[in-house]
């Protein structure tokens, strides 16, 4: 969802790309992960589609719909408290209360 | 290397006898293999439609059924969506008026008889327009999943044969055909979205 935010439509294989561009190959979506996510949002609402052809062939591209943008800013505020909270819990701060 | 339509269409047809039934789900799928391979540097395009599938078929396939749950939610969501409009209350008392009109005077196993085929040709109506042009998911979803459900209430279990009362056979047929009209409006409907979404 960021990633569209970020560059406005992407179609499937573009994200995958991009994605294991960003991570440089160590995240790697795969088709049967990526497509049923994207389906799962686009009936959600999250998502609107565009089909154009390109070349021989359909092409899919995906966007975020208004709701799909407040959504986005949303799940990243709660990624960011999950991060944070993970992060807390592995290496947890000393305290000088509790120190002997 | 650029891909003839050729080769597309034999990525479709593979993915196809693979499993991939609907055409919705199949275009984007060729899509993506297609993307893959061209941008594999010259080469034959068989030996490297072969090595992408000795990788990847397995995670291609994986997700068809999820695509499968995820269009029998839709096609219940679209179908609700239907039922919603302003036409179904009065659709239904006609239907349960009516049909106790023209059918009250005749046995009524009779009767059950012609309701049944007036839910067929209501359910079939829309079955006939959207599988004209391929299977879609969501279509295929409605006709598979809640059809079945209509069919079953209708047919198999025959309400005629567990209740005497006539009013409440009559309503509960005018429920089954109005489900079977709300059905074929449903599907009519997401027809009409698919042709325009892959018109381009």
């Amino acid at each position: 969802m960021k990633l569209l935010e970020e560059n406005g439509r992407m179609y499937g294989y573009e994200i995958t790309q991009k994605v294991k561009q960003i991570t440089q190959g160590e995240l790697n979506i795969t088709e049967g992960a990526l497509y049923p996510a994207l389906h799962k949002l686009e009936a959600d609402g999250v998502l609107s589609v565009e089909v154009e052809r390109v070349d021989n062939r359909l092409r899919k591209y995906y966007k975020l719909t208004e709701h799909g943008q407040k959504e986005t800013v949303n799940r990243l505020a709660e990624l960011e408290e999950f991060i944070r909270n993970m992060q807390t819990l592995v290496n947890p701060a000393p305290n000088p209360d509790l120190q002997f | 290397m650029k891909l003839t339509a050729e080769q597309v269409q034999f990525i479709d047809t593979y993915l196809k006898n693979s499993g991939v039934e609907y055409v919705d789900i199949r275009f984007e799928m060729t899509d993506h293999v297609a993307t893959a391979l061209e941008e594999e540097e010259e080469g034959d395009f068989m030996e490297h439609f072969k090595r992408y599938m000795i990788y990847h078929k397995r995670n291609l396939l994986s997700g068809n059924r999820r695509f499968k749950q995820l269009a029998v939610k839709r096609a219940t969501a679209e179908l609700c969506k239907t039922l919603y409009g302003f036409w179904v209350l009065p659709a239904l008392l006609i239907l349960v008026f009516g049909t106790h009109y023209f059918f009250a005077d005749i046995n009524l196993s009779d009767a059950a008889c012609y309701l049944r085929i007036l839910f067929f040709a209501a359910y079939f109506t829309g079955m006939a327009v959207s599988y004209n042009k391929g299977k879609y998911s969501v279509t295929s979803k409605l006709y598979g999943v809640c059809g079945l459900v209509l069919y079953y209430a209708g047919m198999i279990v025959a309400p005629e044969r567990l209740i005497p009362n006539l009013w409440v056979v009559f309503t509960i047929y005018s429920v089954i055909i109005l489900m079977g009209f709300a059905l074929s409006i449903t599907a009519i409907r997401l027809h009409k979205q698919y042709k325009t979404r892959y018109a381009a």
